[in-house]
């Protein structure tokens, strides 16, 4: 005879498993989101494989190859560089495959380091409200009205030169900057759900048998605000990536000779009018990407929502 | 292009030789244009266009109008249509009579005595000696501050006023007054303007053609908002007739111009944000000329038969060259901190530095980084300069010695091979489009010695900091001649604690050499104490010259007469306005 | 209500005192300064501008004589144009600067709610397929290529509209849609999402089961309610837009103030780097104020007290 609480428990178990089971069932069935997943796994990979795959060092040049075609970039489809090289020779699919590590880092570290600080001060200032919810929301208020994209240039230009700004090829201090000023609109996002949510009768019911503060938060309130979450990080990856092509237009972020998506798109977006391939393919990795990330997080988003269940 | 360059030099020693004539500058056309660029011209008898209207882009709002105060390329771009100085330089880069009618120089060539034309202000007014000694006491002012005041260090009393400059404490009001009243300038009647110089006039005439020379009414500059639309008053062919702060610049003819009336009814000068844009401005026919033309465009239209009647190249006084670090403390005494011995900063070591410079295909790198625009340096002093050489090529591209070179460096050192050099810091600054040119150095040095470099791209302002504190081993660097002569070319640059010593570089034989070409009164002589001099730095490898620069330009088929000579490179904007005409188009 | 609102705003000031603390240091912090260049000034000349200028006081000092001439609505002189006050040059840009904002989030708006709805109603059919690509394109197309390809286009090649400038009507095209063709993408996604959301929500069936027109469901409920977290991200938008201008209005040559935000960094315009600030924040603060007004209006269930 099991006690009501094993009972509870082995309700509860298929449950939570179906809940992620089914979310892989519907996910599969939509074909942009497998789409999605499909272009994010093969973007990581590159992204930890690349060198392994790249014909070729990011910076080793070619110019002699170069000189011979009569000087500038050479032409995709040339002998030894499918994708043409720039004006010193230097193959360009061989620095988009480094580059691909580049957005890879970006994408994953700015959106942890995004979630690590803004779900739990929106949580928390959601949830608890009252004088706790408007200290953090002042303080977030700081932060929001500072003109974040002058935080982040005088980041990277006053602590260039430190140790802590060569670190990584000058990225881990873009990618700090960039985080440090981007959770605020994921804290907001969350506090709202809170708000909304925390007055619905299942969390009325739940506080009414007891359930500790935490739980009902951590067990009932983000899965059910978690729909728009995602949406925001799905979203703020492609923020992150142009993020940091907007710091590379400006000359702000990853140290020469290595070259980022975004740096790449800079430099050749001068030339697209006698080059175009120097701009063509940097956005075209940056846009699968983008697309990737795109209707991964779309289908994560439909597949997770547990009131959806049955409607299809 | 080479002949050009050529050309180039024989203009500008024209000028030296004419400020050391004693007599008027000649007004006699040179058989040909040196070095300049004409417009391509159409047949003479082409039918003028309705609109006498010519369409300039300036990159960014001009930081100032205000002669005395302005140093960009776009505040002088504006200044040259608007304001003239007593002396000018022709087409043909000869010193012609500008607002003087004429100047006596004196038999020690240190008095210069100039006759005022009668001309008149846009105001009315007419322009007086008691102006130029305003002027000229403004500029070097401490209390004005003005970046150029520098040009004035030669005139009587002039050092010791730039000096008061970084006094501390302040020097008073009364301090000042007293200085200025030493200061070598004076007004005995309203056409008679004397200048009375501590040195031989060798150049100054040639300073005397600058912006921050050129006459100022007191009772204007110190009206509130003088360069504000409306009111401003000119001294030149043009005058301001509006500004509108980020958008456009606006300029008509001055009424009481004494010369000819000019043609152009009118120049639009439309403010662009970048040079790219100005580009594209002009490829939408919006406006009339783009000097230079971005790097990245030159590639594409150089070889374009639609430009073929619109692009020219024209020699520049202008040098891109990349500084290696001698290892002397910026205030020119005593080793730099961070560099207590060779083996921390290679760069200090004579055969190590010319290791560098013999590993480099100054060609290849013309050719693969400036679209083949440019012609091989390899000595500081450009040609059209009194005193450039061209035999200085005291280490060309060889690699063979390069490796010879590098092997005794690193004896010297205590390296066994160059790979087991920490990598060198490499310095530019970014968004310049310098990355290429840094990555081909970099590259080189590493094929051919397996040397590392550490290449740090930083934002202009920080990277400016730490090449002048000597933080970088080798860093991008180049030089602009604010007028045609070694001096300006030489000094600051290389000098023991020179204000531009970007190579911290310091050798008592070379400043030895600077001090004595100063003060010889006689051209011939000077010029080649300077080539004395230069050729010290060559053999030094004291930085590694890589290009003079040309800029290319295109112009409009329908503009004719407009004429870009190497001085505009640093002195943007006198493109003989009063001479263009615009053609039926 | 309007305690809440007084407070609220009331509170920006203190906001600002924060970021102007914040910005005043960092900005000192980095190195350089306004008198760098490629030639370098005489050293006395940087003695005395520094002095002319306050540069050679101390920190704290210069924060005080800014901040004390900042409450009186004085901005300082420019660093950069050394005849001219801060004040006149934000003057000069900043409509130039609010308009163009103002157009492109009209723009981000009419054409990026419907989009959103417009896909949610066809979920999963063409409707869905067809917003979802044109925000892709959005979200995929950095704002400078986007802004290069518009140029290069349609006024380089085609010749329809002017390279740049901002002087007439044909001049504001191309750069309002260069600026908007970002946050279309964003509004219409968080419009797909935030509708998706509430055609699940219990009252909706509820309305739909008691026979309410399918038109009336979703104008009265599903948008309103669909449209509380869209309302979130557009203060961000419209900040974003009227604060973001930076690279368009450089790319387009538009006289606004929007790209001093990065000039003044770079020529270390101190005075105007600090105006821009203020100016910023308090644009963003502001808004954010009219959000959460917004916000309370739309959701009754949010009470402020």
């Amino acid at each position: 005879m099991a006690t009501p609480t094993a009972v509870a428990g082995r309700i509860a178990r298929p449950r939570a498993t179906g809940l992620w089971r089914d979310a892989w069932g519907r996910l599969r069935k939509n074909r942009l989101a497998v789409v999605g997943l499909f272009l994010v796994i093969a973007l990581v990979f590159v992204g930890v494989f690349g060198p392994w795959l790249a014909p070729y060092p990011y910076s080793q040049q070619d110019l002699a190859a170069v000189f011979a075609a009569g000087g500038g970039p050479l032409p995709p489809l040339s002998p030894g560089h499918v994708l043409g090289t720039d004006q010193l020779g230097r193959d360009l699919l061989s620095r988009l495959l480094d580059g691909a590590r580049i957005s890879v880092s970006v994408a994953f570290v700015v959106q942890i380091v995004i979630l690590g600080i803004g779900v739990p001060i929106g949580a928390i200032a959601g949830w608890f409200g009252g004088r706790l919810d408007n200290a953090l929301m002042r303080f977030t208020d700081i932060i929001y009205a500072f003109p974040d994209l002058l935080f982040i240039i005088l980041m990277s230009v006053a602590f260039r030169e430190t140790v802590f700004g060569q670190a990584l090829d000058g990225l881990l201090l873009v990618f700090v900057a960039i985080g440090l000023t981007s959770w605020v609109t994921v804290a907001r996002l969350v506090r709202g759900q809170m708000l909304s949510l925390k007055e619905t009768e299942f969390v009325e019911a739940a506080r009414a048998i007891g359930v500790a503060d935490r739980r009902i938060v951590t067990r009932h309130l983000l899965p059910n605000g978690i729909g728009p979450i995602i949406v925001a990080v799905t979203l703020g990856i492609p923020a992150a990536i142009l993020a940091e092509a907007t710091l590379a237009y400006i000359g702000i972020g990853v140290q020469p000779p290595r070259a980022s998506w975004g740096s790449l798109i800079a430099e050749g977006q001068k030339f697209i009018r006698s080059e175009p391939h120097l701009v063509v393919f940097p956005a075209i990795a940056i846009a699968l990407a983008l697309v990737g990330f795109t209707f991964l997080g779309d289908g994560l988003r439909d597949a997770l929502d547990p009131k959806l269940k049955g409607k299809q | 292009m080479s002949q050009k360059r050529l050309l180039a030099l024989v203009g500008a020693v024209a000028i030296v030789a004419s400020a050391c004539g004693g007599t008027p500058a000649s007004q006699a056309p040179a058989s040909q244009a040196p070095g300049a660029s004409v417009a391509p011209s159409t047949e003479p008898s082409a039918e003028l266009a309705d609109e006498q209207i010519i369409r300039w882009p300036l990159i960014q709002d001009p930081a100032t109008i205000d002669p005395t105060m302005a140093q960009d390329s776009q505040s002088t771009a504006v200044l040259t249509s608007v304001q003239r100085g007593l002396v000018y330089i022709d087409k043909d880069l000869n010193l012609v009579p500008g607002l003087a009618e004429s100047w006596d120089i004196s038999p020690d060539a240190k008095t210069i005595t100039f006759h005022l034309k009668d001309a008149q202000y846009s105001n009315g007014d007419p322009i007086v000696a008691a102006d130029l000694v305003y002027s000229w006491k403004r500029l070097v002012d401490p209390r004005t501050a003005a970046p150029y005041s520098y040009v004035m260090a030669e005139v009587v009393g002039g050092q010791d006023l730039l000096d008061l400059a970084g006094a501390k404490p302040a020097a008073t009001d009364a301090v000042v007054d007293a200085a200025l009243e030493k200061f070598g300038v004076a007004a005995p009647d309203e056409k008679t303007f004397v200048v009375t110089l501590a040195f031989p006039a060798t150049y100054f005439l040639s300073v005397a053609t600058m912006w921050v020379t050129v006459p100022i009414q007191e009772k204007w500059i110190t009206s509130e908002g003088a360069t504000e639309t409306g009111n401003y008053v000119a001294s030149g062919p043009f005058t301001v007739e509006s500004w509108d702060h980020n958008a456009q610049i606006v300029l008509k003819p001055n009424p009481n111009w004494y010369g000819e009336k000019p043609t152009l009814t009118e120049i639009q000068m439309p403010i662009f944000a970048e040079l790219a844009e100005a580009q594209r401005a002009y490829e939408a026919d919006e406006v009339d000329s783009v000097y230079p033309i971005p790097d990245e465009d030159i590639a594409r239209i150089k070889d374009d038969p639609a430009f073929a009647d619109q692009y020219s190249v024209i020699p520049t006084l202008g040098i891109a060259h990349y500084d290696y670090n001698n290892g002397v403390d910026p205030s020119g005494e005593g080793k730099l901190a961070r560099c207590p011995d060779e083996k921390t900063c290679p760069t200090v070591n004579k055969d190590f530095r010319i290791a560098l410079t013999q590993a480099i295909d100054k060609q290849a790198f013309i050719d693969a980084t400036f679209s083949g625009i440019g012609t091989v340096a390899n000595s500081f002093v450009m040609p059209g300069l009194p005193g450039y050489d061209e035999t200085i090529d005291p280490y060309p591209f060889d690699l063979t010695a390069a490796k010879a070179s590098m092997d005794k460096a690193l004896a010297s050192i205590g390296y066994a091979s160059a790979a087991d050099i920490p990598a060198l810091k490499f310095g530019f600054n970014t968004g310049a489009g310098h990355e290429p040119r840094v990555a081909f150095l970099a590259e080189a040095w590493n094929q051919a010695f397996g040397l590392k470099t550490e290449q740090i791209g930083s934002e202009f302002s920080v990277f400016l900091t730490q090449r002048t504190a000597g933080e970088y081993d080798i860093a991008r660097d180049a030089w602009g001649a604010d007028y045609p002569h070694a001096n300006n070319q030489l000094s600051g640059n290389f000098t023991c604690g020179g204000g531009n010593n970007n190579s911290q570089y310091c050798n008592p034989a070379f400043d030895a050499l600077l001090l004595e070409a100063a003060s010889e009164p006689d051209a011939t002589k000077q010029a080649d104490l300077y080539k004395q001099a230069g050729k010290i730095l060559a053999d030094d490898a004291a930085d590694l010259p890589l290009l003079y620069r040309d800029f290319a330009t295109v112009v409009k088929t329908w503009v004719d007469g407009e004429i870009v000579t190497p001085i505009d490179h640093n002195n943007p904007g006198d493109k003989f306005a009063e001479t263009i005409k615009i053609l039926k188009h | 209500m309007i305690t809440y609102l007084a407070r609220r705003i009331l509170w920006i000031i203190p906001v600002l005192f924060a970021v102007s603390i914040i910005t005043f240091v960092l900005m000192h912090a980095v190195p350089g300064g306004p008198w760098d260049a490629e030639k370098r000034l005489p050293a006395g000349v940087q003695a005395r501008l520094n002095a002319e200028y306050g540069l050679d006081k101390p920190l704290y000092e210069q924060y005080i004589q800014w901040a004390g001439a900042f409450v009186t609505g004085d901005l300082g002189p420019s660093y950069r144009s050394r005849d001219r006050r801060v004040n006149d040059i934000v003057a000069d840009g900043i409509a130039t600067t609010v308009q163009l904002g103002v157009m492109a989030f009209t723009l981000s708006v009419v054409v990026g709610i419907p989009l959103g709805i417009f896909a949610a109603l066809g979920h999963n059919r063409w409707p869905d397929y067809l917003s979802t690509s044109v925000s892709i394109i959005g979200i995929a197309t950095p704002s400078f290529v986007l802004a290069i390809l518009l140029v290069v286009l349609f006024a380089v090649e085609l010749g329809w509209f002017p390279t740049g400038g901002w002087k007439g009507p044909q001049y504001w095209v191309l750069p309002t849609v260069a600026l908007a063709g970002f946050p279309i993408a964003v509004i219409a996604r968080y419009t797909r999402a935030s509708m998706l959301e509430v055609t699940r929500k219990d009252y909706i069936r509820t309305a739909q089961s008691k026979g309410l027109g399918n038109t009336s469901v979703v104008s009265r409920h599903m948008i309103r309610n669909a449209l509380i977290p869209v309302v979130t991200i557009l203060g961000p938008t419209l900040a974003f837009l009227v604060t973001g201008s930076f690279i368009i209005e450089t790319i387009f040559s538009v006289p606004g103030i929007g790209r001093f935000y990065i000039s003044a960094i770079s020529t270390r315009d101190y005075s105007l780097l600090m105006a821009m600030t203020m100016l910023y924040a308090f644009a963003i603060a502001f808004l954010n104020v009219v959000v959460d007004v917004l916000y309370a209006y739309i959701d009754p269930r949010i009470r402020y007290s």
